[in-house]
């Protein structure tokens, strides 16, 4: 029945970025469903981006935003102990698309997941979301998980 | 929560999109695949000048193409036990992409981020970009 097929599973390795938000969170569940299918391991990476507010940070600031994404990626992979997928969280500092796509070249992931939340949309215009840069600038399939219709 | 059963891979007849239903074969194996192409009275092709008369017979012959380009991508697959389905809608290929989802039923789809009518060096066609956008299910963009 596998004849054919390749002998590897195609996807070892998930990189889902994760900003705290509901959508992220969606993403993050996609990604487990498929990792348990493959045996995969899912990374949640949350980017600290020193230059991410209207005014530039300070190094106290920073600090303190690294600390808090720090506690997110720790909460999340707490959550996630009793599954069956090794989770496993990174922080890193920089341009959020930027940073999430050199993590997923670095460890060479083979399938990222991110959610995309309805108010890209609006603002498309305006400018490219992270989500955008994300599936335009990378060669790795991107899984984009959308956030469901306000009803 | 449970992982994607039906998907819908759209397919222009690109390597592309050949690339995204293998894609789509493996990573859910067991899935009910959807291939579908959109049959474009606006599509503009380098070989034809201006825009094909909308008659009844262009309509046919269209479909015929389709019939064809959709059974060779199915048949150019190694997955001899996969549930592979076709549908077609006439109407720009995005718009008749995102509606799909609803008529066919589906959970995700898997598309290539572009087809044949992508600028030479584009890194995500147009139409992969406003499925991203629009569409009411997950996208998995590959290339």
């Amino acid at each position: 029945m596998t004849e054919g097929r390749p002998v590897a599973e195609p996807v070892q390795s998930i990189v889902v970025p994760t900003d705290g938000s509901d959508v992220a969170r969606r993403a993050l569940d996609h990604a487990l469903s498929i990792a348990e299918r493959y045996d995969a391991t899912v990374s949640v990476l949350a980017v600290v981006d020193p230059n991410g507010a209207a005014l530039t940070f300070g190094v106290a600031e920073v600090d303190e935003l690294e600390r808090a994404k720090e506690r997110l990626v720790d909460d999340i992979v707490s959550t996630y102990d009793d599954r069956t997928v090794d989770v496993t969280g990174t922080v890193r500092r920089g341009r959020p698309a930027g940073e999430i796509l050199a993590y997923a070249n670095e460890i060479g992931t083979d399938l990222l997941v991110v959610g995309r939340s309805n108010r890209d949309g609006v603002t498309e215009t305006l400018r490219r979301s992270t989500t955008d840069r994300i599936v335009t600038d990378t060669s790795i399939p991107v899984l984009v998980v959308p956030e469901p219709d306000a009803e | 929560m449970a992982h994607a059963h039906s998907v819908l891979v759209p397919h222009d007849g690109s390597s592309e999109a050949q690339a995204a239903l293998q894609f789509a074969l493996e990573l859910v194996p067991d899935a009910r695949i959807v291939l579908f192409h959109a049959i474009d009275p606006f599509e503009v092709r380098p070989d034809e000048s201006g825009l094909p008369p909308a008659t009844k017979e262009w309509l046919d012959e269209q479909e015929e193409v389709t019939a064809t380009l959709l059974d060779e991508a199915r048949s150019d697959v190694d997955a001899p036990d996969a549930s592979i389905e076709t549908a077609t809608a006439v109407g720009s290929p995005a718009q008749t992409i995102v509606a799909a989802v609803d008529e066919t039923a589906v959970d995700h789809i898997v598309m290539g981020s572009s087809g044949r009518a992508g600028a030479a060096g584009e890194r995500l066609g147009s139409t992969a970009q406003l499925v991203v956008r629009r569409a009411s299910v997950p996208v998995t963009v590959v290339r």
